[in-house]
């Protein structure tokens, strides 16, 4: 039975220590396509947060009547009915968004963090436990998405979610909005985070010698 | 016997009782939806209208009822040769031209745009994007006032280039545009759905209307 502690580190694990972006290098083709704007990576980072958390939770919830050769479809039958799910939701509520992202909304059920998460988690824990995981994977994912955008949308349009921040005599970067921007900041941001991490680790274990 | 849930009967009842929840759960969910995204998304198309007709501000924050109010004092629905045409009126009830869809193909998408022109077809009165999927930031551009307004009563030029989109030189006809630099391809696009589109609008209503 995990304790208070093991389901906080859990959640914790998917947001730095495991995280999707950085660390696994999961879920990279909508990091690519859709954090050109923060409005849009933001819309993309709650679906994506909404699917895992409750495709995880079901997904573990019948992991004990989910015959072996058919675990995969049923992880994609549940998968793909949140992603619809939020589809519609998209649709009917907040259009613009839906618009701009649309195409991507439909590959979420592509994603692997998903898949991987069901699969490797979900599928041999309980409830709880795999909707924190869930979540901090997904949160995890979100958070990087956030940040690419961030940077992207600053220098490839000047505005910060569609407001004009860097004023009218700010020459965007069009590249950062295009394709090869993306796979640029991706890279210089997974370099820093890795830096900083090993950095980390390696200053632990010269005080875990010292002491 | 002791429930197995890896046996084969029970893995293949799991799977289709499971199908058929999740199907019926998200059609309820469609259905219940769909009248409202119906009706968003005629709204959104009668306020491309209202814009066409330069009766609201694209930038402008419009509540629905004010959008179905506007079309439906400004706006009449008409349709000749099997083209669907929408008359805008101005508040004397002057009409101010007749708008139509045109669409084709851009370079990752299909652009639908919608085209006014002045009652007399000479000029055209306004352009409105009304569905693109071109690079954002690039192609995109299109879709923005900036770029739209180069067409505010542009006189068309001689079939068939009664629009004129071009790049790498200044325009020198009246009815030519500058293109979007580094969107030449969205900019040639936009050309030859403008001409095929007023070609086809001029085809239905000559042959339409003696």
């Amino acid at each position: 039975m995990p304790k208070r502690g093991e389901n906080w580190r859990i959640f914790v694990k998917g947001l730095w220590e495991d995280n999707p972006i950085f660390r696994m290098i999961l879920g990279i083709c909508s990091t690519l396509a859709v954090t050109n704007q923060v409005i849009n990576t933001v819309a993309m980072g709650f679906a994506v947060v909404f699917v895992t958390v409750c495709s995880s939770f079901l997904v573990s919830l019948v992991r004990n009547v989910t015959g072996k050769r058919i675990r995969m479809a049923v992880y994609t039958l549940i998968i793909a009915a949140f992603v619809i799910m939020v589809d519609i939701a998209l649709k009917s509520f907040v259009p613009t968004v839906s618009k701009a992202i649309g195409p991507y909304v439909g590959l979420i059920i592509t994603n692997c963090i998903i898949m991987g998460r069901a699969e490797a988690f979900a599928s041999n824990n309980k409830p709880l436990p795999s909707i924190l995981d869930a979540a901090g994977v997904s949160l995890g994912y979100a958070m990087s998405l956030l940040i690419i955008s961030v940077f992207r949308e600053l220098l490839g349009f000047g505005t910060l979610a569609g407001i004009p921040v860097l004023g009218p005599g700010f020459e965007p970067w069009v590249i950062m909005v295009m394709a090869p921007g993306a796979f640029f900041m991706l890279g210089t941001y997974i370099w820093i985070i890795r830096t900083v991490q090993d950095s980390a680790k390696k200053r632990k274990e010269l005080r875990a010698q010292a002491a | 016997m002791p429930f197995n849930k890896d046996s084969r009967p029970f893995m293949v009842l799991f799977l289709v009782a499971a199908s058929v929840l999740v199907a019926s759960a998200l059609t309820a969910l469609y259905a219940y939806t769909k009248p409202v995204i119906d009706e968003q998304k005629a709204r959104l198309f009668n306020r491309r209208v209202i814009e066409v007709f330069g009766l609201a501000d694209p930038e402008a924050e419009l509540q629905p009822a004010q959008v179905d109010e506007l079309y439906s004092k400004h706006v009449k629905q008409d349709e000749a040769g099997g083209m669907t045409l929408y008359r805008g009126y101005d508040d004397a009830g002057e009409e101010l031209g007749v708008a139509f869809e045109a669409s084709g193909s851009g370079l990752w998408s299909v652009i639908k745009v919608l085209v006014a022109l002045t009652p007399d077809y000479r000029n055209i009165y306004r352009l409105r994007v009304l569905e693109q999927g071109e690079t954002p930031g690039l192609g995109g551009r299109i879709a923005e006032p900036e770029f739209l307004q180069k067409f505010d009563d542009l006189p068309l030029g001689p079939a068939p280039g009664y629009v004129g989109v071009v790049a790498y030189q200044a325009p020198d006809q009246p009815y030519e545009v500058a293109a979007i630099t580094g969107a030449t391809q969205t900019s040639k696009s936009l050309e030859k759905l403008l001409n095929e589109g007023i070609a086809a609008f001029l085809d239905a209503v000559k042959g339409g209307t003696p």
